[in-house]
C-alpha cells in the first residue's frame, strides 16, 4: 500500500513540474483580449497553431474594410460557408458610414447561430469546434458563427446490444446526434442536458442529461460534482469518464452502466437515473447502476411479462454457469467424485484416463486458450475471423481431444461456460465474471467445494460493500425491498410497475395511473352483436 | 480500511495452508471400487475380493468403441480385517481404493455361516467415511463371492449393475428378492425384534468360466450368476434358506411384495389360470392369549387375470370371484409356508418381535431374552382378500369358443 501511495505523490510532484504543462497554460492567456489590426490578429493565431495547413483564412472586402474568415477545413461546412458568407459579402453594397462590423453580423451572414467574442480562449475555441471566426479591421472583436459540418456517420444498427423487438437505432460519435436521439423518445420540458467540456488538451463535450423531477437531486449534484473534480488531458471515449468518476476502482463489477442505445437511455432516465453523454463515444453512461440492472435487456419490457421473466431468469442462471461452471467441475472431479453419479463418473473417467494433466490445469489450458481466441476474434479483420473461428473450434474442440490433451468432457464446460458468458446483456459484467472465474477455479482445485463457496462468499460480501453513487449496489436484495422485487427476479406486468424504484428516484414514483390492468369488456358490452347472429 | 483489507486478505490466503489438500484425488489416480467380495480365507480370516471398475473399457474415450477388454477386474487380497486386506490390495494396484461407488457387497455362505467371520467386517464398512450404507448385501450361495463378484453380464457394463437392477426390478415384478442394504441388515443383527435376511446369487453352467468372457460370447451363455432364494439368518448367522415360493412369502408379510404372478388351478386342470396381483397391502397384528402372542397377517391384494387357458366364462363375475377364492387359499398357504419354515429356523425375519414390543411392552420385556423360541412357538393366522379387478384386454379366453 505504502509503495502505491509513493508512487502516486510522485507522480503528482512531476505533474506540477511539467513544461508541457505550463506552455498550455501560456497558450490560454486568461484575459487577453482581441487586437484592433487584424494582421496581428492573424499573426498570433497562425503562429499559435503553428501554421497548420487545415486551417483556412479567406480574405474579403466589406466596403473598405478588410477582413478574414477563419475556419477549419474538414470542421466546418464548407458548402454553408460559401452560401451564406462569402456570396453575400462579395454582392452586399455598403455605406462606409456604417457600422461594418453590426452590417456584418446583422445583414450579410445568412445564419443561425451567431455571436460576438472579445476573449481570445473563445477565438480558439470556436474555430476548433467547427465554427467559422470573421475578423474586420479596426475592430477588436470577432463574429463567431456555427458552421459545424465534418463528416458523420449514420446512425445505424446497434452491434452490441441486440434486441429482437427494439427501435433499431443506435448512439453515434456525435453528441448532438445523441442528445437528438433521447430527445426525440422524451418529449419534456423536464428532460434538462447541462453542457460541460472536459480535458485540457481534447476539449471534450460532456452532456449531463437527466429529468428534473424524477432524478434524484443529490445524485445529479454528486455527478456533476464528480466532472467538476477531473482534471486530465485527453477524455477519448466515455470510458475515461467512467473510470474516473466511479465510487470504487478496485473491484471487478462495474458499478456504471453503459450503453448504445437510445431507448436503454431513455428508460433510464426514466427511473431517475443520470446520463452522461461524451462525445465522440456511441456509448452513453448512466449512474448508479445496480447489479440486477446487468441482466435487464431491453426485451424484457418489449415481451409479454412471463416469456420475459422466464428469460431473465434462464440469464442469471447462465451468469452463474459462466461464473462458477470450470470451478463446479474441477471442484467434483477432483475433491468429491462420490457426489457425481457412479455412471457418469465412469464416463468422465474414462475420458481422462489418457489426459496428461490434473484437471486444474486441464482447465486453465482450455479457458485461456478460449479467451485467446475470442480475443483475436475482436481484432482479425472480418475476412480472415471466419476461417479463424473454423480453425479455432477444431483446434478446441476436435484436435485437442484427439491428441488427448483434453477430455471432451472438459471441451463440454468450457463451451457451456463461454457460450453462457455471451448471455449477460451487457460487456461490462459479462467480462468480470469472465475473469473472477479464473479465481474461483483456482480455488476449486485448492480446496474443493469448501474453496469454491469460499470464493463465492467472499464476492457475495464484495459485491455488498460496493456503492455507485452512494445507492447499494445490490439494492433491491441486500438491502432487501419487496417494493423493488417488481423488476428483478420476475419482471411484473407493465401495468403492476406502478412506481418507480425508491431507491433511485426520490419523489414524483408513480409511473402508472390507477386500474391499468387490462381486461374483457365488462358485462353488457360485449362487442358481439347477438342479433347479427340469428 | 487498508488494514480491514489486509487482515481479510491474510485470513484469506491461509485458510489453503490449515485444512491442507487432504482429500484432493485426481480420477486418474483412484481405483472405483464398484463391488466387495468377501470370502474365508486359507491363512488369514479373509479373502477380500474387490472389483475394480475400468472406466475405459465401460465408456469410450472417443468415437464410440468401446474396448474389447472386460469392464472390470477383480483383485483378492487377504487379510484378518478389511481394512488389513483394503491395504494389502496396494501391492497389486497402482491407484487408492475409493469407494464412495461401491454398491455392492457379496458374501460367501461359508462366510455367513460362521457368525464371527460374519460380524467381523461390518464395523469396517460402517466407519469408513467414504463407504455407503446404502450398499446392497448378498450372499453367494454354493459359490465363492469373488465367482458372484467377478461374474460378467451380458446386458450390462457393469456388472454390479446387473445385480442391483436385478434385485430392484425382481422386487418389483416377481417379489422374490429383497434389496437390503448394509443399514437394513445390521438393523436385524443388532434388533431383537427381527432378524436379518438377504438374496442369494447362485452360479449355473460352467462354475469354472464364470469371469471369463468366453462365459458370455455366445448368445447362449455359458456360465452366469442369477438371484436364487433368500438368506435367513439368527443373531448373526446363516441358518437356511428360504427358496421359490417361500422367498415369496417372506415379501409378501413383509408388505414389500408389489407385483407377483400366481398359478392357480381350476376345477382339477393344475396351473391353468395365472393371476398378477397388482396391488397389495400387508397388515400385520397382535393379540395375546395366555401370554402368548397371536399374530394374524392380513392380505389384501387386486389384481387381473393374465392367463385363463381353460374355458371360463370371465365376463360372469360369479367366475371372478371364484378366481379370487382361489387366489386367497393359495397365497394363504404360500405364506403360511413360508412362517412355518422361518419358525423352523426359529429366525423371526418378520419383525413380529416389532409388533409385540409396540403392542404390550411389558411382556416383552418378559420374551426378548428368549425372542426366536417364542416365536417359533407362536401361532399365526393368515387372512387374504383378493379381488380380481379385470381380464386383461380379452374377456372370455378362445377355449370358450373353442367347447362350443
Amino acid at each position: 500500500m505504502s509503495i502505491l501511495s509513493n508512487w502516486r505523490k510522485n507522480k503528482n510532484k512531476k505533474r506540477q513540474n511539467d513544461n508541457y504543462r505550463q506552455e498550455l497554460d501560456r497558450q490560454k492567456p486568461e484575459n487577453q483580449v482581441i487586437l484592433r489590426n487584424i494582421d496581428e490578429n492573424i499573426f498570433r493565431i497562425k503562429g499559435e497553431l503553428g501554421n497548420s495547413s487545415d486551417l483556412v483564412f479567406r480574405d474579403f472586402k466589406l466596403g473598405s474594410l478588410r477582413g478574414t474568415a477563419i475556419y477549419i477545413d474538414g470542421l466546418a461546412d464548407n458548402q454553408m460557408i460559401s452560401d451564406f458568407f462569402l456570396e453575400s459579402i462579395s454582392d452586399s453594397k455598403v455605406d462606409s458610414n456604417q457600422n461594418l462590423f453590426e452590417v456584418l453580423m446583422r445583414k450579410t451572414i445568412g445564419l443561425g447561430n451567431i455571436q460576438t467574442i472579445t476573449n481570445w480562449n473563445e477565438v480558439f475555441d470556436s474555430f476548433l469546434s467547427g465554427n467559422t471566426l470573421f475578423f474586420l479591421d479596426g475592430y477588436n472583436r470577432a463574429i463567431d458563427v456555427e458552421t459545424k459540418g465534418w463528416e458523420k456517420r449514420a446512425i445505424t444498427e446497434p452491434t452490441s446490444q441486440l434486441s429482437i423487438r427494439g427501435p433499431r437505432d443506435s448512439f453515434t460519435e456525435t453528441i448532438r446526434t445523441n442528445t437528438a436521439l433521447i430527445r426525440r423518445r422524451i418529449k419534456s420540458p423536464n428532460l434538462w442536458l447541462e453542457p460541460m467540456k472536459i480535458g485540457t488538451v481534447t476539449q471534450t463535450d460532456i452532456g449531463i442529461m437527466y429529468i428534473k423531477g424524477i432524478a434524484n437531486e443529490k445524485i445529479v449534484k454528486e455527478v456533476k460534482e464528480r466532472l467538476k473534480r477531473i482534471d486530465i488531458d485527453s477524455v477519448l471515449s466515455s470510458g475515461y469518464i467512467e473510470q474516473l468518476i466511479e465510487d470504487q476502482t478496485w473491484t471487478n463489477f462495474p458499478t456504471t452502466y453503459h450503453s448504445e442505445r437510445p431507448d436503454i437511455v431513455a428508460s433510464q432516465l426514466l427511473e431517475g437515473r443520470v446520463a452522461i453523454l461524451v462525445d465522440s463515444s456511441p456509448f452513453v453512461v448512466t449512474v448508479p447502476a445496480l447489479f440486477i440492472q446487468f441482466f435487464q435487456s431491453p426485451d424484457d419490457y418489449y415481451s409479454r411479462f412471463d416469456i420475459s421473466t422466464a428469460i431473465r431468469l434462464l440469464r442469471i442462471l447462465s451468469f452463474f454457469i459462466a461464473f462458477i461452471g470450470p470451478s463446479l467441475y474441477i471442484a467434483a472431479t477432483t475433491f468429491h467424485q462420490e457426489m457425481i453419479p457412479t455412471t457418469l463418473l465412469i464416463a468422465i473417467a474414462a475420458q481422462r484416463e489418457a489426459v496428461p494433466f490434473p484437471a486444474f490445469v486441464e482447465a486453465f489450458i482450455m479457458e485461456v486458450t478460449f479467451e485467446i481466441l475470442r480475443e483475436a476474434g475482436l481484432r482479425l479483420p472480418r475476412a480472415v475471423g471466419q476461417a479463424v473461428s473454423i480453425v479455432g473450434a477444431l483446434v478446441i474442440g476436435q484436435a485437442a481431444v484427439q491428441a488427448g490433451f483434453v477430455s471432451p468432457v472438459m471441451v463440454i464446460v468450457v463451451s457451456i461456460t463461454a457460450i453462457a458468458n455471451f448471455s449477460t446483456p451487457v460487456f461490462s459484467m459479462a467480462i468480470s465474471a469472465r475473469l473472477l472465474r479464473f479465481i474461483l477455479m483456482i480455488l476449486a482445485s485448492i480446496l474443493g467445494f469448501y474453496g469454491l463457496l469460499l470464493g463465492i462468499t467472499f464476492i457475495m460480501i464484495h459485491l455488498c460493500s460496493l456503492r455507485s453513487f452512494g445507492i447499494p449496489y445490490m439494492m433491491p436484495l441486500a438491502p432487501f425491498s419487496l417494493r423493488g422485487q417488481q423488476d428483478v427476479f420476475i419482471r411484473f406486468p407493465i401495468w403492476a410497475m406502478k412506481n418507480r424504484p425508491k431507491f433511485i428516484s426520490k419523489g414524483n414514483l408513480a409511473r402508472t395511473g390507477e386500474n391499468q390492468k387490462p381486461g374483457p369488456p365488462s358485462q353488457g358490452q360485449d362487442q358481439t352483436n347477438k342479433g347479427d347472429q340469428g | 480500511m487498508k488494514k480491514k483489507i489486509l487482515t481479510t486478505l491474510i485470513i484469506f490466503l491461509l485458510t489453503p495452508v490449515l485444512s491442507s489438500c487432504w482429500d484432493q484425488n485426481e480420477m486418474t489416480n483412484l481405483a472405483f471400487i464398484m463391488g466387495l467380495g468377501i470370502d474365508k480365507g486359507k491363512n488369514k480370516k479373509y479373502d477380500v475380493s474387490f472389483q475394480i471398475i475400468l472406466p475405459r473399457n465401460v465408456t469410450s474415450g472417443e468415437g464410440g468403441n468401446v474396448s474389447q477388454g472386460p469392464p472390470i477386474t477383480v483383485v483378492k487380497s487377504p487379510g484378518d480385517t478389511l481394512t488389513e486386506a483394503s491395504r494389502n490390495v496396494h501391492k497389486i494396484v497402482g491407484r487408492q481404493l475409493y469407494y464412495a461407488h461401491t454398491n455392492l457387497v457379496v458374501v460367501s455362505d461359508k462366510v455367513a455361516k460362521d457368525k464371527n467371520l460374519l460380524l467381523g467386517f461390518f464395523d469396517a464398512l460402517t466407519r469408513d467415511p467414504d463407504f455407503r450404507r446404502t450398499s446392497q448385501i448378498v450372499i453367494a450361495q454354493k459359490a465363492k463371492a469373488e465367482d458372484i463378484l467377478s461374474a460378467l453380464s451380458i446386458t450390462e457394463q457393469m456388472p454390479v449393475n446387473k445385480i442391483t437392477k436385478q434385485i430392484q426390478i425382481s422386487e418389483k415384478v416377481l417379489g422374490k428378492d429383497i434389496k437390503i442394504d448394509i443399514d437394513n441388515f445390521l438393523d436385524g443383527v443388532v434388533s431383537p425384534e427381527r432378524e436379518s435376511i438377504a438374496t442369494g446369487y447362485i452360479v449355473i453352467g460352467k462354475k469354472n468360466l464364470i469371469g471369463t468372457p468366453k462365459s458370455i460370447e455366445n448368445s447362449k451363455v455359458s456360465a452366469i450368476i442369477m438371484a436364487n432364494g433368500l438368506a435367513v439368518f439368527r443373531q448373526g448367522k446363516l441358518v437356511g434358506w428360504l427358496e421359490g415360493n417361500k422367498a415369496r412369502g417372506a415379501t409378501w408379510v413383509l408388505g414389500k411384495l408389489k407385483n407377483t404372478e400366481l398359478n392357480l388351478d381350476w376345477e382339477g386342470k393344475k396351473n391353468v389360470i395365472n393371476f398378477v396381483p397388482l396391488r397389495s397391502r400387508t397388515s400385520t397384528s397382535v393379540r395375546f392369549m395366555n401370554k402368548k402372542p397371536i399374530f394374524q397377517v392380513s392380505i389384501k391384494t387386486e389384481g387381473w387375470i393374465s392367463e385363463a387357458n381353460a374355458p371360463i366364462d370371465l365376463e360372469d363375475p360369479n367366475e371372478l370371484t371364484k378366481i379370487g377364492g382361489i387366489a386367497e387359499e393359495f397365497i394363504k398357504n404360500d405364506i403360511l409356508r413360508t412362517v412355518h419354515e422361518a419358525q423352523k429356523l426359529k429366525s423371526d425375519i418378520f419383525g413380529f418381535g416389532e409388533k409385540v414390543h409396540r403392542k404390550n411392552p411389558k411382556l416383552w420385556k418378559e420374551l426378548k431374552g428368549n425372542w426366536n423360541e417364542h416365536f417359533a412357538e407362536s401361532d399365526v393366522s393368515v387372512n387374504v382378500d383378493v379381488y380380481v379387478r379385470r381380464g386383461g384386454v380379452r374377456t372370455n379366453p378362445f377355449w370358450v369358443d373353442l367347447k362350443k
